[in-house]
């Protein structure tokens, strides 16, 4: 089934909420996700991969603890979404021109952050992790694994540097076509976003007043 | 141009029609499902799951095939799915009041009661019009670069217009199918009359607190609107003329707008003395010279009431569409890079932009329970948005971001600790969960209308209002609270019907021409 990327961003930005992460950040993984699926990327695939993962820890434990030197994590994975954050912010802020990440969940996570540092640098950046490598300049991108990108791999380091060129462009699309299963995954993290039913909810919550049929 | 391709349906009405509208380089279609829906399944609640009428805007004209794929779809609404080519997706209940009795009066001949048409204004009410992506439809994106849909929400605005010629159609069929050769069709000047109801909940509210950019781009294009008319030195008779004239013809809907809501009752109340206060002050004033709306706003900011104060905010436009039409253009939210936070800013520019945007905020006790006591939540029956009490119900744990105000005081305080001049990238680092605040702020540096100037979570909030904003924009009148958190309004009234719509009757058809 194909599905609006609109549709990607909202459904990925309240899984990603409801496996525990802040809101401004879900906001970031609604955004990278449908990033992906727009580069012809299955990022739903990926943020399943992601969330399946950290969901048993703290967000805060799989963040960079700084920016100096090497990117590692108190919990020792990395979430590539807190990463990925991390990266843009400190993009404009000229702390490095190349900047490796230790021990990353699902890497290919990385790229649409790397896309909007690079953005934000207006410069070309480079992503390579495990022999694969991808450039961006913030818009296109060129992948040499797209085809068979592993999802669920840990990458020992993943270094993101200033320059590269962008070779053969993945096309873009503008619908998503994810695995049934993994957009029921998505949906199961969405669901712990909304509240039970009850028959107070029900009655209050929306509606009263006076009657609507008629 | 305007056409009706298919239009089949049987005496319960039960069936479908296409109506298509042939624009210069494309068409757009209405694809219209009517149903038999028993009477107690009619509800507007998005919780709902039937209803007397579904329907989709067509990206084109759509084949057999296609109007085969969507009767599968489109009935069932939100459990169904729609692709790309669909652009819309809506539904409609029918006014019980009204629909019965124009189907009994035109099949035995004759024509509707004028004063039940005045009391309810429409035949049908669509209860949900969804859009950019829902269900499957096109993301706004595919269809935003066309120059016939760069102002928001027009694919919407042209389906529930279509809609309203589909139910005078469907009325007029079931009048004829129910009294064969005695029947009448609808005369034409109370076919006019009739508009398009709409029913709206709380899912508009959030929406508003969620495109704080496209917010602020509505109300700046009208508070740039208002300036540029309020900029005006000299006003010729003909503006003036044509200014008196839209204020008598606004009279006339004024007195047509009723609300059983103690709220709204008061308002009226109110707009209906500010009128009778207009109308003195433009009798004795020419309104030629000496920057002429300038001087009325300013007369009726210290005289009028809100409601008065808004009605000639809005009417002094009417006369000067070469001056103000243009900014409908820039209603749009092209500003795509925003969402990506600059992490190079300064705590202090931050902290500056929290102050501007809330600074009514930052002083509030919001641990108080009268400052915090709802909770906006979705509930897993049917995804329907929600309004809860904090301090009653267990639903803290699935509050949505919907309190920027409180949110930026807590972020505000947070920041005191840290130097001014490290950039925020440090502070998002330790603190990701005042991540989405501090992407508001930014977005709030070019978009000054963009927050709303009070407390989203307050006791004595009132969702309506939320409400009444956006659907003001979209040229809602009769604005009707049916409790706290929903209401019912009407579009379209007195718009020419697709067949009649020409250039010179094109605009100001809002303003009913004459009394009943």
């Amino acid at each position: 089934m194909s599905f609006a990327l609109n549709e990607v961003d909202a459904i990925a930005k309240k899984a990603t909420r409801g496996a525990g992460y802040s809101w401004g950040v879900a906001e970031d993984a609604g955004k990278a996700t449908r990033w992906l699926c727009a580069n012809r990327i299955d990022g739903c695939r990926a943020l399943v991969s992601v969330l399946a993962v950290t969901d048993n820890f703290s967000p805060a434990k799989m963040a960079p603890t700084g920016i100096v030197g090497n990117w590692r994590s108190d919990g020792g994975m990395m979430c590539p979404l807190m990463a990925g954050v991390t990266l843009s912010d400190f993009a404009s802020v000229g702390h490095a021109d190349e900047v490796c990440i230790l021990n990353v969940v699902s890497p290919v996570m990385i790229l649409p952050f790397a896309a909007m540092a690079a953005h934000r640098l207006g410069q070309l950046l480079t992503v390579q992790w495990a022999g694969i490598s991808a450039t961006t300049d913030g818009h296109v991108l060129s992948f040499d694994s797209a085809d068979n990108p592993d999802f669920r791999a840990v990458a020992k380091s993943v270094t993101i540097r200033v320059g590269g060129q962008i070779g053969q462009q993945m096309p873009k699309q503008n619908r998503a076509k994810p695995e049934g299963a993994d957009w029921k995954t998505l949906s199961s993290f969405a669901q712990r976003t909304y509240a039970p039913a009850s028959s107070e909810s029900r009655i209050m919550g929306a509606g009263a007043g006076l009657s609507d049929n008629d | 141009m305007f056409s009706r391709p298919v239009f089949t349906f049987d005496a319960k009405g039960v069936g479908h029609a296409v109506y298509t509208a042939q624009g210069p380089e494309r068409a757009y279609s209405l694809v219209a499902f009517g149903h038999d829906l028993a009477p107690e399944m009619r509800s507007d609640r998005v919780i709902a799951t039937a209803w007397d009428a579904t329907f989709t805007l067509f990206d084109g004209v759509p084949t057999s095939q296609d109007i085969d794929r969507l009767s599968k779809n489109i009935p069932l609404q939100e459990a169904g799915r729609v692709t790309e080519t669909e652009i819309s997706v809506s539904r409609a209940n029918r006014s019980v009041r009204l629909w019965d009795h124009f189907v009994n009066a035109l099949s035995r001949g004759q024509q509707p009661d004028i004063d039940m048409i005045e009391a309810v204004g429409y035949l049908m009410r669509t209860t949900a019009v969804y859009g950019s992506g829902k269900l499957g439809a096109a993301d706004y994106e595919t269809i935003a670069g066309r120059p016939e849909m760069k102002v928001p929400f027009q694919a919407e605005m042209l389906s529930v217009f279509l809609t309203r010629t589909f139910v005078r159609d469907l009325v007029n069929h079931m009048a004829h199918a129910k009294g064969g050769d005695k029947a009448v069709k609808m005369d034409v000047d109370i076919a006019r009359r009739l508009g398009i109801g709409n029913s709206t909940g709380l899912g508009l509210a959030p929406y508003i607190v969620n495109h704080s950019n496209l917010f602020n781009n509505w109300i700046m294009a009208r508070e740039d609107a208002i300036s540029r008319v309020r900029s005006v030195e000299t006003a010729t008779p003909t503006h003036v003329a044509a200014f008196r004239k839209l204020l008598r013809r606004s009279e006339i809907s004024i007195a047509n707008w009723t609300s059983q809501h103690p709220i709204q009752i008061k308002k009226l109340a109110n707009l209906q003395s500010d009128l009778n206060a207009v109308k003195e002050f433009v009798e004795q004033d020419d309104l030629l010279d000496n920057f002429p709306w300038n001087r009325l706003l300013g007369w009726a900011d210290a005289v009028l009431h809100l409601e008065g104060q808004e009605m000639i905010a809005s009417l002094i436009l009417e006369p000067y569409g070469d001056l103000v039409d243009e900014l409908a253009g820039s209603m749009a939210d092209t500003n795509q890079d925003a969402f990506c936070i600059d992490g190079r800013m300064m705590i202090a520019q931050v902290r500056g932009q929290i102050e501007a945007s809330f600074g009514w905020a930052l002083g509030l006790d919001w641990a108080a329970p009268e400052n915090c006591a709802r909770v906006w939540y979705v509930s897993e029956e049917k995804l329907e948005p929600r309004l809860g009490e904090r301090a009653k119900e267990a639903i803290e744990a699935y509050e949505q971001p919907l309190a920027p105000a409180r949110d930026a005081t807590a972020a505000y305080i947070a920041m005191a600790q840290w130097d001014d001049e490290k950039p925020i990238a440090e502070f998002l680092l330790r603190h990701p969960e005042h991540r989405h605040t501090i992407r508001r702020a930014q977005y709030n540096i070019a978009a000054p209308y963009g927050e709303i100037q009070d407390n989203t979570i307050a006791a004595d909030m009132l969702p309506i209002d939320f409400l009444r904003v956006k659907l003001a924009f979209f040229g809602a009148i009769h604005f009707d609270p049916r409790s706290d958190r929903w209401v019912r309004i009407c579009m379209f009234a007195n718009a020419p019907y697709p067949e009649e719509l020409t250039q010179t009757n094109a605009d100001f058809w809002v303003y009913p021409e004459d009394k009943p």
